[in-house]
């Protein structure tokens, strides 16, 4: 399989005060042509940053390791390199589609911007490439949402239009923050669904930021579970989630709360909170909240080990267990 | 049961001239938890608004009844509707624009208090601030000074320092992370128990409402569609809306969740007359799109359907 995202060790340190905070510590991730990888963890895991160090657009960052985009080696450090990359190697689409759009300026002027930033179409062709991209994002009524501004639109609608302008510059890739989390059900199986049509037709590689481990079973093939900055579990969906082996993972699905469980039932919730970058403990990060850390999860801090050929777990139990 | 907060047929349309609320009935008993759930704009708020008679009704009326009065706050005297404000705790999505930032905790917490004209001892903010599990030293820090989760907490304290006997909560675990929702979710229950304190909870995630429901409140285009105990709702909705609400929910095991997004959700908008569903209901009969179905009691539920 073709791989179009590929970063190795990336390293994230940001300025806070007068000294830097590594906010992402070694991350590797591949992302396959058509397939969609999501990452998951608490907030503050260093998701978010990673995918937007990906685009470069972590500006007063140290960024280390290499990023690789559709076969574009993207040096973190140049942004001259990046600008015109963007949006055509790797689109984003964010979490809150209102603030994603310009509120004072029509859908269609606002997509016709990013259309005309990625080719040399003039106004005609560039509007028909709008329609386009409209319909493909299931907007059937085209003319009529262009010419709305974005309060006139629901959520599922802005969260399509944000979607249709990362789909302006035909990336390869399409990273996706947490693209329905401010949705409705209905809605944001509708966006699902269209996230998957677009990753089937046009080839997309998606990688999908989320912490809902429901919209990732439906989701993605693969998942990367990160915690303080790292990736702790690496694995195919199906197994990640069925058989976890991070003692982190296996919290993380027993704290959802699920129509299918007893009533009245709290989930169990994993003891403290996720520590913050810059205050992350020695030894395995995870340590202080894991209900089977050992002495020496104290001391060092695993690295990933494989338990298969596609599944990873960054545990010292792992070997332990058959 | 005793109902301690209840909504008499209540109206109310805004000047944009959207239905925020059609006809709602509804009431909140001593100890039981009733969960508001469904769609952005289908009214769950502004129901909450109005029980606690922060927001004026066009028509109908609400009724408190939390000692030996029944009585309307909004034809009520002043006096007596501010000592009856201390039965009600409030609890917000965003924990960070529910504190004035410029105050303590400590002042915080006091507030509801000192609307009671009641001085509050450093040991009742302590304990108030222990039970939500707290340090008392943390008291003194003003909102920016803690993480989410645990400003959550002290919101949550907050509410509860009048001892109220209902407890009111707005999206209150949406914008926590998932281990942080689970502890809160687990400390609700706990205190629900030890108090008996009923619990209103508007939400859009059903499997929140199935961790703490005892009834569920199923609102669409501001008005009850389906009003059922929890165990009956999950066991099969009556409502072809609900239904819909509840196939689409995602579980964390692929081959369920994948088999819930195969499930096409229905296109088409909200109807302007009849049934709100009608445009998207696979049921729907020519009458759904010319008259509003009735919430008609069936058992213990009751669903507002021609078709139930």
């Amino acid at each position: 399989m073709s791989e179009l995202l590929r970063v190795r060790d990336l390293h994230v340190a940001l300025p806070v005060g007068a000294r830097t905070v590594e906010v992402v510590r070694g991350v590797s991730l591949h992302l396959a042509k058509a397939t969609t990888l999501a990452v998951v963890g608490e907030s503050g895991s260093g998701k978010t940053m990673t995918a937007l160090a990906v685009l470069g657009l972590v500006p007063n960052a140290q960024v280390t390791g290499s990023i690789e985009v559709a076969g574009v080696r993207i040096e973190p450090y140049s942004q001259e390199v990046l600008a015109p990359l963007r949006g055509r190697v790797a689109g984003m689409v964010f979490q809150d589609p209102q603030s994603a759009l310009h509120p004072a300026l029509r859908v269609g002027e606002q997509l016709r911007a990013v259309v005309r930033q990625h080719s040399s179409a003039t106004k005609a062709p560039a509007h028909q490439r709008c329609l386009e991209l409209l319909a493909e994002v299931g907007i059937a009524d085209g003319e009529r949402c262009a010419s709305a501004y974005p309060h006139e639109l629901s959520g599922g609608l802005r969260q399509r239009i944000a979607i249709a302008m990362a789909l302006a510059g035909n990336p390869e890739v399409l990273i996706a923050d947490e693209p329905t989390t401010a949705l409705d059900v209905t809605v944001q199986a509708k966006v699902l669904g269209l996230l998957r049509t677009l990753s089937e037709q046009r080839g997309l590689a998606l990688l999908l930021i989320s912490h809902d481990l429901g919209v990732v079973a439906a989701a993605a093939d693969r998942i990367a579970v990160m915690y303080a900055g790292r990736i702790v579990e690496d694995g195919p969906t199906a197994q990640v989630l069925a058989n976890p082996r991070h003692p982190y993972t296996a919290a993380l699905t027993a704290a959802i709360p699920r129509v299918d469980a007893a009533p009245r039932t709290a989930p169990l919730a994993i003891p403290g909170e996720a520590p913050l970058a810059g205050a992350i403990p020695p030894g395995c990060p995870f340590h202080p909240r894991c209900a089977s850390a050992l002495p020496e999860c104290r001391v060092s801090e695993p690295p990933l080990r494989a338990i298969s050929a596609e599944h990873a777990a960054a545990c010292v139990l792992v070997e332990a267990r058959p | 049961m005793t109902s301690l907060m209840r909504l008499e047929n209540a109206t109310l349309r805004f000047e944009s001239g959207v239905r925020a609320l059609s006809d709602v009935s509804l009431s909140v008993h001593a100890g039981e938890s009733v969960l508001l759930v469904g769609e952005s704009g289908s009214g769950k708020s502004t129901l909450l608004r109005a029980l606690v008679a922060v927001q004026p009704l066009d028509q109908g009326q609400v009724r408190w009844q939390f000692e030996d009065r029944d009585f309307d706050p909004w034809h009520a005297e002043a006096a007596l509707v501010r000592a009856h404000r201390r039965h009600m705790g409030f609890v917000f999505q965003d924990s960070l624009a529910a504190f004035d930032p410029r105050l303590s905790f400590s002042r915080s917490l006091s507030l509801p208090l000192r609307a009671q004209n009641l001085v509050p001892s450093s040991e009742q903010l302590a304990t108030a601030f222990r039970e939500t599990g707290l340090a008392p030293e943390l008291l003194a820090r003003k909102p920016h000074e803690l993480s989410g989760g645990q400003r959550q907490r002290a919101a949550l304290a907050r509410a509860l320092i009048t001892n109220p006997r209902v407890l009111l909560l707005d999206e209150a675990v949406s914008a926590l992370d998932v281990s942080l929702r689970a502890q809160i979710l687990s400390l609700l229950l706990e205190l629900q128990r030890q108090r008996s304190m009923a619990v209103v909870f508007v939400t859009h995630d059903l499997a929140v409402a199935r961790t703490l429901a005892h009834r569920i409140v199923v609102m669409l285009a501001g008005r009850i569609v389906e009003n059922a105990p929890a165990d009956q709702f999950f066991a099969g909705p009556l409502h072809p809306y609900a239904q819909e609400l509840l196939t689409h929910v995602l579980p964390p095991d692929p081959r369920a969740a994948k088999q819930a997004l195969a499930q096409e959700p229905r296109e088409g908008a909200l109807s302007r007359s009849g049934c709100a569903y009608a445009l998207r209901c696979p049921s729907a009969v020519p009458e759904c799109k010319v008259r509003v179905p009735e919430l008609v009691p069936r058992g213990e539920r009751s669903a507002a359907c021609f078709l139930v």
